[in-house]
């Protein structure tokens, strides 16, 4: 029982390994397969954000803009117009907010924004913009604001904003552009100084529209300074007036360029330029490409290729590495294959047990080795013979006279009687003479002699029905 | 699958010159990997329809078929192996699982084959059939590959079949009986009395029946009455303590196979005159037949019984004889297979070292009451000398005579202990039990 419990947990064991080796294998195999596959595919490409982008944690990011209007309204980052036109429904009141573009805006883009007009009961932008590039959207949506695009001679303006909606104070602008207009949009902003126009507001009924010539006023820069109240509250509450109650923020990640990880490490270099990168994008973009194959394993192959090569061209070098990878390569073959000495099947060995079928066999094959000790066996077998049959012993003259007289002739039995009693004698050491015996030669004789005596009395040594019941 | 197919070292020097190859083409250049990816995918590719094979072997089907039950002929055994598979099983070691004491006269015990797809193969090979009870089979299987790299588990293909071989009854022994007993009728008492065969004839008493008047001797003037040979049945059980020194000697020559053969034959002897008959083997504590039965249905139960003798039991019997069967045991046994009324005639044949062993239950059945114990002692180092040449015989019987000797001297020294027995050698055996038994039917 205990052996076969044993035998069982064995099962088990063997059966667990077997099953670690699989998966194991599988892994690996898996493994394999999928590095080979990313490996082809190339590196990945995840741009590090620059500029206004909603996600850029920098300094002239607008990640704070970002999570400030997260806070209190359903926020949506817009990488691709079209796309969020698409899955646009049920729109009642949208607000876009667009800060600083850094790229031109498509035809697509703006039929896009212009469906969002179409979809929407009431629209609201705010724009906050030195560049010129928001004006194809203002232009597109009806607005008779402009922005000039040019920068104002005046680096920093200070401009006065009064809203209709009861917003009233100073913002320090940045490099900022002055605003245009065709139509009666609303004079929200001017510079104290130059009393240039910086923010407009329009009301079209269902549209509505707050333009600022400069965008930095939504950067992390301003929104995490300490002097950054103003600036929220103006915000807020234009975001709060447009809005209403609710509605869905859309805010522009489609126009700002994405650094490729080299270049970002390039601009990391200088301190101007990396306030434009969002640190933690630029870090998962590092480990993202340091950690993938296309990046490692075709140098890693080279190395080791280059590394077999030069190691080969050292003769013997290259010799006592070949012969450990041999071994190497051998031991870890071997090691997973279960080996079994090559034994034939054992066939049945077939005994007899035969008390002297050793002698038997000797005998049959060789013949067996006559001494001294069988003579003096046969002559105690004659002796004893003619004893239970003539009462006469082998030592005595008178077994001549028996043997006579039992058809044994005369000469031949008084020959045969000298013969055996010749070597009794100097079998037991009473005589020294002859002095030189073969007692194999005499044993074999003796044997022939005794037969031809022992047939006359009725027995025989070679027959198969003997002479022991006679003996013994 | 890996557990059924191993590797043999030959795999091992393929592998390591295979990575010898592959290392050489590395690091020096040389055109040899792809040999040694060749050598390596070759080995995979076998091993893989090594266990395919080795699957399609342990499904096949195996048919056996076992003919011969007299002594002395051959016992066919024969395997069908049939591959119901579409895979080729190549190549297939098989070896026959037959008991050591018998032995194999024609067709190898073992050797090697293909097994082509929904094709049988057979193997056949033929046994010397001895007396008794033996369990052939099943064919041992192992598969391998015509390289030697790879070798499959162990495998047992069909199921053991059991033997039961009865003994040859010798022709020269009953010839031997028939002059011992003097008729193949009804048995005779040697005495007058009952019965249809005329003993003597006697001079006329008065009271004598007229009808039985000699007449021949009437008409030259003598007044005599014939005298019919009274008929009697013996009743006789033949007992055998099967040990292992039964078992000692050349193949059809051993004690036991010689006892049986002498069994069987006095048996049919007994049988033809109308006797009762019967066998009680006692071995390793396990009894066999024992009832005795009337004329052929006897007959047919000695020759059951001892077809039914399983020398494996004998083989693993202890030399202790306690472990065995007691005496009262024995008596118990005896008893109950012997009728109540009649006096049996109980034949122990034995070798010395049996009746040694046995010592106990054979005083214990001479003192019965219910039947009469003859004891007959086998010489067994005799046993085989007829296979030898009269020369040879000679050197033999010189050599083993010390042992013969003391065999009789053994058997003198349990008489004096007081077992009633007879040493008998092989050839005068059956005529001695005859004799005994006439000799009790005559006193009758």
């Amino acid at each position: 029982m205990r052996k076969a419990d044993s035998m069982k947990g064995g099962f088990k064991e063997r059966g667990r390994r077997k099953l670690l080796l699989a998966s194991g294998v599988l892994l690996l195999a898996l493994t394999l397969v999928g590095l080979v596959a990313v490996l082809e595919k190339g590196p990945i490409s995840i741009p590090v954000t620059v500029g206004a982008h909603p996600f850029n944690r920098g300094p002239f990011g607008a990640h704070s803009l970002y999570s400030m209007l997260s806070s209190n309204y359903t926020v949506t980052p817009v990488y691709n117009w079209s796309q969020a036109l698409a899955q646009l429904a049920n729109c009642s009141k949208a607000l876009i907010i667009i800060v600083s573009p850094e790229i031109q805006y498509t035809q697509g883009d703006v039929e896009a924004i212009r469906g969002f007009r179409d979809k929407c009961k009431e629209i609201a932008l705010i724009i906050g913009d030195e560049t010129g590039s928001s004006n194809r959207i203002l232009e597109a949506l009806n607005s008779t604001i402009r922005i000039q695009g040019a920068l104002s001679p005046n680096p920093h303006p200070i401009v006065s904003i009064e809203t209709p909606w009861g917003w009233r104070g100073l913002l320090a602008l940045d490099k900022a552009s002055t605003l245009t207009t065709k139509g009666a949009p609303t004079l929200i902003g001017w510079d104290l100084l130059a009393g240039e126009a910086y923010a407009y507001y329009e009301d079209m009924g269902s549209f509505k529209a707050v333009v600022l010539g400069d965008g930095s006023i939504f950067l992390n820069q301003v929104l995490q300074s300490n002097a950054s109240e103003p600036y929220k509250s103006f915000l807020s509450s234009t975001v709060t007036h447009l809005c209403g109650g609710e509605c869905t923020v859309y805010l522009e990640a489609s126009k700002y360029q994405g650094l490729e990880p080299m270049k970002a490490l390039e601009y990391m270099r200088d301190p101007r330029k990396a306030a434009l990168i969002d640190p933690s994008s630029f870090l998962a973009t590092i480990i993202a490409n340091a950690i993938h194959p296309s990046t490692w394993l075709p140098p890693l192959l080279n190395y080791i290729n280059n590394l077999v090569l030069s190691l080969s061209r050292d003769v013997s070098l290259g010799g006592i590495l070949m012969i450990f990878s041999v071994l190497a390569l051998t031991l870890m073959l071997m090691s997973k294959i279960e080996r079994v000495p090559d034994a034939f099947l054992e066939d049945v060995r077939e005994v007899d047990w035969y008390g002297y079928g050793e002698l038997s066999g000797r005998i049959l094959a060789e013949g067996a080795r006559l001494g001294k000790r069988d003579f003096l066996t046969l002559y105690s077998i004659v002796d004893g013979v003619l004893k239970s049959l003539t009462g006469a012993s082998l030592e005595s003259e008178d077994a001549v006279k028996v043997l006579e007289s039992r058809g044994v002739e005369g000469a031949k039995a008084r020959e045969y009687w000298r013969f055996m009693n010749k070597y009794y004698r100097r079998a037991l050491g009473k005589t020294l003479w002859p002095p030189i015996v073969f007692w194999g030669r005499v044993c074999r004789e003796s044997i022939e002699l005794s037969e031809s005596v022992l047939r006359a009395l009725g027995v025989s040594l070679m027959e198969v029905k003997g002479l022991e019941e006679r003996t013994v | 699958m890996s557990g059924i197919v191993a590797s043999t070292g030959r795999v091992s020097a393929i592998i390591l010159v295979a990575s010898a190859l592959i290392a050489l083409d590395v690091f020096w250049a040389v055109d040899s990997g792809a040999l040694g990816l060749t050598l390596i995918g070759f080995l995979a590719a076998l091993r893989v329809y090594n266990a395919v094979a080795q699957t399609s072997l342990s499904a096949c089907r195996v048919y056996v078929d076992v003919k011969g039950s007299v002594e002395g002929k051959p016992l066919t055994v024969e395997y069908n192996v049939c591959n119901n598979s579409w895979i080729p099983i190549a190549l297939v070691e098989v070896s026959l699982v037959y008991p050591s004491y018998l032995k194999l006269v024609r067709g190898s015990p073992g050797g090697l084959t293909v097994i082509p797809p929904r094709e049988c193969v057979k193997y056949r090979a033929e046994l010397l059939a001895r007396v008794g009870k033996h369990k052939i089979g099943p064919l041992k299987a192992v598969l391998r590959d015509l390289f030697g790299f790879f070798r499959g588990l162990e495998l047992t293909l069909g199921d053991p079949v059991e033997v039961k071989v009865k003994p040859r009854e010798d022709e020269s022994l009953r010839r031997v009986l028939l002059e011992i007993s003097r008729s193949v009728g009804l048995s005779r008492a040697r005495r007058p009395g009952e019965g249809s065969e005329f003993y003597a004839t006697r001079d006329y008493k008065p009271g004598d029946e007229v009808r039985r008047v000699y007449w021949k001797a009437l008409a030259k003037g003598r007044m005599a009455v014939k005298e019919f040979e009274r008929e009697s049945t013996l009743h006789t059980l033949f007992l055998i303590l099967a040990d292992k020194s039964m078992l000692y000697g050349p193949q059809l020559s051993t004690p036991l196979e010689h006892i049986a053969r002498i069994t069987v034959t006095i048996a049919r002897h007994l049988a033809s005159k109308g006797d009762y008959v019967g066998l009680l083997v006692v071995s390793n504590g396990k009894t066999l037949g024992g009832r005795l039965e009337r004329g052929w249905k006897g007959y047919r139960r000695v020759a059951d019984a001892l077809s039914n003798i399983d020398y494996d039991s004998i083989i693993g019997s202890t030399e202790n004889p306690e472990s065995g069967i007691s005496p009262e045991q024995l008596v118990g046994k005896l008893l109950a297979s012997t009728p109540s009324r009649e006096k049996v005639n109980v034949i122990l044949i034995n070798t010395v070292e049996g009746t040694e062993k046995y010592s106990r239950q054979f005083k214990k059945l001479q003192s019965l009451k219910a039947c009469t114990l003859h004891s007959f002692i086998i010489i067994p180092h005799l046993y085989g000398i007829e296979k030898l040449k009269a020369f040879e015989r000679a050197v033999y019987r010189i050599k083993t005579y010390e042992d013969t000797r003391k065999a009789y001297d053994k058997v003198r020294e349990l008489r004096r202990e007081g077992i009633k027995a007879v040493p008998v050698t092989p050839w005068d055996a059956a005529a001695k039990i005859i004799s005994k038994l006439e000799t009790v039917r005559g006193l009758a």
